[in-house]
């Protein structure tokens, strides 16, 4: 064989395995699969501690998967606040207050830069308090999720970096809150 | 074995099934620890019943199932059973199944008991029963009927909440079409699927490789496939359908085949005919200057082969009318089976010659019994040679509209029609060309380039004398679009008319081609006359003696 057959072959050989991670490859990685009914119930409920990141990143990425995702966790939730009609104020940390939870924030006087998030669960689930609470945000960054520690008290917090898109998300009070029953 | 299982299971519903595979799930009971949903056993038996389209029974046991669920299963902490037996709790195995349904329930409207493994429910007076094996398949039957459509799991919740037996048979129904809807996409139809595999069982019973099947064989098939008295056997009264069944049959085997060959990289380029490309032959490809683009195509054409569209011939007897309405309707079966021209030339050429025969024959059963008898005396006269005579008068009749088509194309594309006019030409001298080819760079609108049409005409006769051809052909052409010069924005029909003739005119010629190779091996006439014995004696059992006499 000369060594410009060789470079045919090899050029052709290039060219397959391309095609081949072009057309095959990125099934296979885990990025990339779909998305099942399952992980959005699962992930709703705290169910994949593991994976929940991965899947509410795809989540956020497809109109239908949030769509999807938003009506059942509205469905299993404990309290829905929708979009808060205010005005907001940088200088004064506003929570908000529903029949059923109560969310408030107050920075740390120490650490200026931290702020501890107070949720007040009024009517709270044996599991609030056994495994603790768990809330979603949909915020115009997409949808997230906080997973506060066991009510103490009727009372759960957390303390955040005032940097935190989580926190942000919190205070936004264009974006809609679900505590999950 | 021969087999089709696989053919046009289309990539969406795979990956589906793989999806399912690997659904993981983390319960209560598991104490967060994340494994997979299902096991693969009750997938595979689920996609067994999905793409044999036997899902029937599994939606109702499905339904039933639901019912109990609403009723008999506790969930204290969320209060929607549904979804938390299918997502929440671990319930795709026989475990958790039972302990689903530890608690008998019972009420006016029916009641849900389990006794050693099975789930006994009785809506009003409607007995079922589910054994707990069933869990994994029917956990993963929901799972698929909500990646297909994800409402139907509040429409399954809201139906069996408030129903009886008549609302599960109705929610079955819904479910079942939910399912058809979704995989007339995503398989073949069932009535394809059940031809593909009589033929193939044929193929098996009789030992033979779909590679060595020749044209007796078919004919044997269509025989043997009419003594074959099976109820459920799809019909292969018309010799056109076992043709059409046994060519479709090796065409989806050959794909089958070619699919698991680029999945797992067999050695592909023995075979000429399926446009595989053999790499030494590749290797020896002229070295020369452009031997780098002549690869980049070549890469580029291996890799991503387009197939072209298939001519229809039904569009050229529109306007501008290339073909008779006859013309279009014989050459139909032709462009159908492309890929067997040369292979099964004479299944082909017995299909078109006693295909119509047995139409008639058809036609006149629903006539009369005489009618019947008079048509039977009469078998197609000089078949062969005739339905040859035919294929050239076509051939000439497509030539011909080409030659008009062009005619009506030179004032809006000179450019393409003198492209197409120098390849049948005399070759000019390179000097020549290349002065012709900057010359036609040079020229931008259609008017610049017809002009240079026209003084290249003047310097080179044979141009000249196609020109002329094509304004007498034209002149000779009364046909419908071919009466008046069309105009500018009616272009792009002839244009594609084009496309079309020049498409179906390489199947033609193809056809010509293995139509007189067949004539070489044998004597047209020789064949013909034992032909017509075969096929009359089946038509006389088929439409002939016995159901004339039955009838009258």
């Amino acid at each position: 064989m000369s060594p410009v057959n060789h470079k045919q072959a090899e050029a052709i050989f290039v060219a397959k395995r391309h095609y081949d991670v072009l057309s095959a490859g990125h099934e296979a990685s885990e990025e990339q699969a779909a998305v099942m009914f399952n992980d959005l119930m699962q992930v709703a409920c705290g169910r994949l501690p593991g994976s929940h990141r991965n899947i509410l990143h795809k989540i956020n990425q497809s109109l239908d998967l949030r769509r999807q995702y938003m009506t059942l966790v509205k469905q299993f939730s404990y309290e829905y606040s929708p979009a808060q009609a205010a005005a907001s104020s940088l200088e004064t940390l506003v929570g908000r207050e529903t029949d059923k939870f109560a969310l408030s924030f107050s920075r740390d006087p120490v650490v200026h830069s931290q702020i501890y998030v107070v949720l007040t669960i009024h009517f709270p689930n044996p599991t609030h308090s056994r495994d603790g609470v768990l809330v979603n945000v949909d915020s115009k960054n997409g949808i997230s999720q906080i997973q506060f520690p066991p009510l103490i008290d009727n009372k759960t917090q957390s303390l955040f970096e005032e940097s935190d898109l989580a926190l942000q998300a919190l205070m936004d009070l264009d974006a809609s809150i679900v505590v999950m029953n | 074995m021969v087999s089709t299982v696989g053919y046009g299971v289309s990539e969406t519903l795979l990956s589906m099934f793989d999806g399912l595979r690997q659904t993981t799930i983390s319960t209560s009971e598991s104490q967060g620890e994340i494994k997979r949903k299902f096991l693969c056993a009750d997938i595979d038996r689920l996609a067994q019943y999905i793409c044999c389209r036997n899902y029937g029974f599994l939606c109702h046991e499905l339904c039933f199932l639901c019912w109990a669920i609403v009723r008999a299963f506790p969930d204290k902490e969320y209060n929607e059973p549904l979804f938390t037996y299918f997502w929440l709790t671990d319930v795709a195995s026989a475990g958790g199944f039972r302990r689903a349904f530890a608690n008998p329930w019972q009420s006016d409207q029916g009641e849900v008991t389990l006794q050693e493994g099975v789930l006994h429910i009785q809506v009003g007076q409607t007995p079922f029963a589910i054994s707990s094996s069933r869990a994994g398949v029917l956990a993963g039957l929901m799972e698929f009927i909500v990646s297909v459509d994800n409402t139907q799991v509040q429409h399954i919740d809201h139906t069996v909440s408030k129903g009886g037996s008549g609302d599960t048979d109705t929610l079955s129904k819904t479910l079942q079409k939910c399912l058809y809807d979704f995989l007339k996409h995503h398989l073949p139809e069932a009535n394809e699927q059940k031809r593909y595999r009589y033929v193939t069982d044929w193929l098996n019973r009789n030992g033979q490789a779909p590679e060595d099947i020749n044209d007796d064989d078919i004919l044997l098939f269509w025989q043997q496939a009419n003594d074959d008295t099976a109820l459920s056997k799809p019909s292969h009264v018309r010799f056109e359908t076992a043709v059409d069944d046994v060519l479709n049959t090796l065409q989806a085997l050959t794909l089958l085949r070619i699919q698991k060959a680029s999945q797992r990289a067999f050695s592909q380029g023995l075979d000429d005919d399926l446009g595989e490309v053999d790499l030494s032959r590749v290797m020896a490809a002229p070295e020369d200057s452009e031997g780098e683009d002549n690869l980049a195509d070549f890469v580029h054409g291996a890799l991503f082969n387009d197939t072209p569209e298939p001519p229809q011939p039904n569009l050229l007897t529109l306007t501008p009318k290339c073909l008779t309405k006859s013309q279009a309707k014989r050459m139909q079966p032709i462009v159908k089976h492309t890929p067997y021209l040369r292979r099964f030339c004479l299944s082909l050429l017995r299909l078109q010659v006693f295909g119509q025969w047995q139409g008639v024959l058809s036609q006149a059963k629903r006539k009369s019994a005489a009618s019947v008898k008079e048509k039977m005396a009469s078998p197609p006269d000089n078949g062969y040679d005739r339905y040859q005579q035919e294929v050239l008068t076509c051939a000439e009749t497509l030539a011909f509209s080409r030659q008009c088509l062009l005619y009506a194309l030179l004032p809006h594309e000179p450019k393409r029609v003198l492209g197409e006019l120098i390849d049948t030409l005399p070759p000019l001298d390179e000097n020549h060309m290349q002065r012709l080819a900057l010359q036609v760079k040079g020229a931008n609108s259609p008017q610049q380039q017809q002009a240079l049409v026209e003084s290249l005409a003047q310097t080179w006769p044979p141009l000249q004398d196609a020109l002329h051809q094509l304004a007498s052909s034209y002149k000779a052409n009364n046909k419908e679009g071919f009466k008046t010069l069309p105009d500018a924005y009616v272009c792009d029909a002839y244009l594609e008319a084009l496309s079309e003739v020049s498409k179906l005119q390489g199947i033609v010629q193809h056809h010509l081609k293995a139509l007189n190779a067949l004539g070489e091996n044998t004597s047209q006439d020789g064949k013909f006359v034992a032909d017509v014995s075969i096929f009359t004696a089946r038509f006389n059992q088929l439409y002939g003696e016995i159901h004339v006499a039955s009838e009258s």
